[in-house]
């Protein structure tokens, strides 16, 4: 165990400067955006003001903070998108930097004198302690954004927001956070499969070369065409299949939990007897 | 220990902001309303609920409100989004509920509720099948029924060919019943009349009549047989033109509410939609809808009783079989009139109840529903304006006797939050439609 945490802490240590990159980044596009959206909204009113003389909650809604998100969502969406892109680029790299950095870093790591299964769990769960910091972070960047957005624009025309409402504003975060616990559950359970085979599938590389990315690429195909048969073949999306929900549902659950004792059974399997430097 | 401060911290914040926004809950700005009791027994208002939105913030929220409160749509739980939705027969209808549990094997695939019958020896599903064409004229139709004996729980396949001599478009089941060995399906079909597929088409009532020891089918008959969609231009300019009159027919038949359950009877129903356009180029649109009852048991077709004919001025017609009651129910904005009739007998049971919006205690009738020998009305308190939303407040929820018309509860929606407030949410509340639970 302790080893694992040691593993865990240098992971995570050596991405330290990217996700903080990210997050300053995620926090200046999106607060700038809110920011400029609540002055722009201002000017419109002033300009209202002058040109017709009349106070501009007559002519305007009062200004929201779920309303400000949603105007902006693309912009909210940007370091959002990058963030997910720059974190599956590095599920790859988080292997890959160890045979081919400075020093072939996956022989001493090979070497240890532990399990060999603490360095593979070790990378999964940074990966996800990299995805749920930013998830959590973003939520830390909701109320920050409505106390600047409540700072910049008038008081008498505010109309309070919901942080509930103002995440579900933003079509991205219906995905990436969902009202429902359980769909949250759902969706991240979906992406943790996802990355256990795409570590079964760079092992397969590691082990086997050339021939192990074809290994690989079949195994990733076949894990996919797996997870997707229930909801093709087995006709939950209309009235008459031979099956009932909760049926093909406990299928697809049992799936699932194959692809994923598979996918780990085979990964330990591989870093273990297969892999070399 | 301190060497591991960055990850400690980081899994902590994770774990702590996403927790937190959980379980903080995350409807946002979803205000709780109840049913609040002005008049009579909230017994009588278990089974009905009243759906719409609430308007205010940014964008509007389904909801749903019930006696035991709302439930917004927004928070479905993972069982209603995934499981529930999908097979609606097995999720809305108690008696196809009680069917899978008891016969889940039987129940299986099945997607039609007006296909079951049900008593304490059989269950039959019935359905009419159209396969094809290999070629333009080689459309074939099967009646399947599957029939289940409760006794020593065998099912019997039954597959009949049916010779339909036409050209058959669309069928479906719409009734089945037993009497004594002998299985009754109704079916509507609709077929073309010309030899193209966009010209003259007819659509009748079909009944089969099947043996259920031998699965041989013993006869057929046609019950009600329409021409549709005949279009008339008496003018130059096609269907637009000066009187022109065009015909919309449509059957429909009304059995027994809860569907599986045994009835001798079926109403028919024929609907005539007359849409023309007078002198002043004003389109007009004339419905007129003929009931009778057809007996399993008998054969015979009762026309019955044409309605007085003020009830044809109402848009808004619904109706239910409930046990040898046969419920019309006539609604627009300013009143809504109940007419009854006995299927046994064909003959009306009392004279035409009318009630008005004012005597209901509001000022117009919103949505109405029947069920169960219960009329559902539900109210607005102010007059609508032209966008509905800034004082379209129907709130008062009307539970009525379909017999004798009295009421049997009268509430009202309300914000279930601090007083101050309810005037602001009440305002934001815009309920649509009033349904109940026929179970």
């Amino acid at each position: 165990m302790r080893n694992y945490l040691k593993l865990l802490h240098m992971e995570i240590h050596r991405f330290r400067y990217i996700l903080f990159a990210l997050m300053g980044m995620t926090a200046l596009v999106q607060m700038c955006a809110i920011a400029f959206n609540a002055m722009g909204e201002i000017n419109e009113r002033n300009v209202y003001f002058e040109q017709t003389g009349r106070a501009p909650e007559e002519f305007f809604a009062a200004m929201s903070y779920t309303r400000a998100v949603q105007e902006t969502q693309f912009w909210f969406a940007v370091p959002v998108g990058l963030s997910i892109a720059v974190l599956v680029i590095y599920a790859f790299l988080i292997w890959y930097r160890d045979w081919f950095g400075r020093s072939t870093f996956a022989y001493r790591l090979l070497s240890l004198p532990s399990e060999r299964r603490n360095i593979y769990f070790a990378k999964l769960t940074a990966i996800l302690t990299f995805v749920f910091v930013l998830i959590g972070f973003q939520l830390l960047l909701m109320p920050i954004g409505r106390a600047i957005f409540a700072m910049i624009a008038p008081a008498h025309q505010l109309q309070p927001s919901y942080i509930a409402d103002a995440i579900f504003a933003n079509q991205a975060f219906k995905i990436l956070l969902p009202r429902s616990f359980a769909e949250f559950f759902v969706n991240y359970g979906l992406g943790v499969i996802s990355l256990l085979v795409l570590f079964a599938s760079i092992l397969l590389e590691r082990s086997y070369r050339w021939l192990g990315i074809v290994y690989g690429l079949a195994y990733a195909g076949f894990c996919a065409l797996l997870m997707v048969y229930p909801m093709l073949a087995l006709g939950l999306d209309y009235s008459t299949g031979y099956f009932y929900t909760e049926e093909a549902y406990a299928i697809q659950m049992a799936i699932d939990a194959l692809i994923v004792v598979s996918s780990v059974w085979l990964g330990l399997y591989l870093l273990k007897k297969k892999v070399s430097v | 220990m301190k060497r591991y401060l960055l990850s400690m911290a980081l899994g902590v914040f994770a774990v702590g902001s996403i927790g937190a926004y959980y379980a903080s809950g995350t409807e946002g700005d979803a205000p709780r309303y109840k049913l609040t009791t002005l008049q009579g027994d909230a017994g009588e208002a278990a089974k009905m609920r009243l759906s719409g939105s609430y308007i205010g913030g940014v964008g509007s929220k389904m909801l749903e409100l019930t006696v035991d409160g709302t439930k917004y749509q927004l928070t479905h739980s993972f069982y209603e989004k995934y499981l529930k939705d999908n097979r609606y027969l097995t999720s809305r209808y108690e008696d196809m509920k009680a069917l899978k549990r008891e016969h889940r094997d039987f129940m299986r695939a099945r997607n039609n509720v007006d296909s079951f019958y049900k008593d304490s020896e059989w269950l039959i599903y019935a359905d009419v099948m159209l396969y094809g064409p290999r070629g333009v004229y080689d459309w074939r139709t099967e009646l399947k029924m599957d029939v289940l004996e409760e006794a020593t729980g065998r099912v019997n396949k039954i597959r009949i060919a049916l010779n339909v001599a036409k050209q058959v478009s669309w069928l479906r089941v719409e009734d089945v019943q037993r009497v004594g060995d002998e299985v009754h399906v109704l079916s509507q079909v609709r077929y073309r009349t010309g030899p193209t597929a966009d010209g003259p088409s007819a659509v009748e009532f079909r009944e089969y009549i099947v043996d259920l020891r031998t699965g041989e089918l013993l006869r057929e008959a046609v019950l009600v047989s329409e021409e549709l969609a005949v279009s008339d231009s008496a003018g130059t300019g096609g269907a637009l033109a000066a009187q022109s009159v065009t015909n919309e027919i449509s059957l429909s038949s009304i059995s027994s509410e809860v569907r599986s359950q045994p009835s001798e009877y079926v109403v028919l129903a024929t609907s005539k939609n007359q849409q023309s356009v007078n002198e002043e180029n004003r389109e007009e649109i004339k419905q007129t809808r003929r009931f009778a009852v057809f007996s399993y048991r008998t054969g015979k077709l009762t026309p019955l009783p044409e309605p007085s004919p003020g009830l044809s001025a109402y848009s808004n017609i619904q109706s239910e079989l409930n046990g040898e009651l046969f419920t019309i129910l006539y609604s627009d904005r300013g009143s809504l009139a109940i007419a009854r009739y006995n299927v046994a007998t064909g003959t009306q049971e009392q004279s035409e109840l009318v009630l008005t919006a004012e005597q209901l205690g509001g000022q117009s009738i919103y949505n109405v529903s029947v069920a169960q020998n219960r009329v559902y009305v539900l109210l607005t308190a102010g007059t609508l304006n032209k966008t509905r939303i800034s004082d379209g407040r129907q709130l008062v929820a009307v539970v009525l006797d379909a017999g004798s018309g009295e009421q049997l509860y009268k509430g009202e929606a309300a914000y279930d939050g601090p007083a101050e407030k309810a005037d602001e949410f009440r305002k934001n509340l815009w309920l649509t439609n009033v349904n109940a639970d026929r179970s």
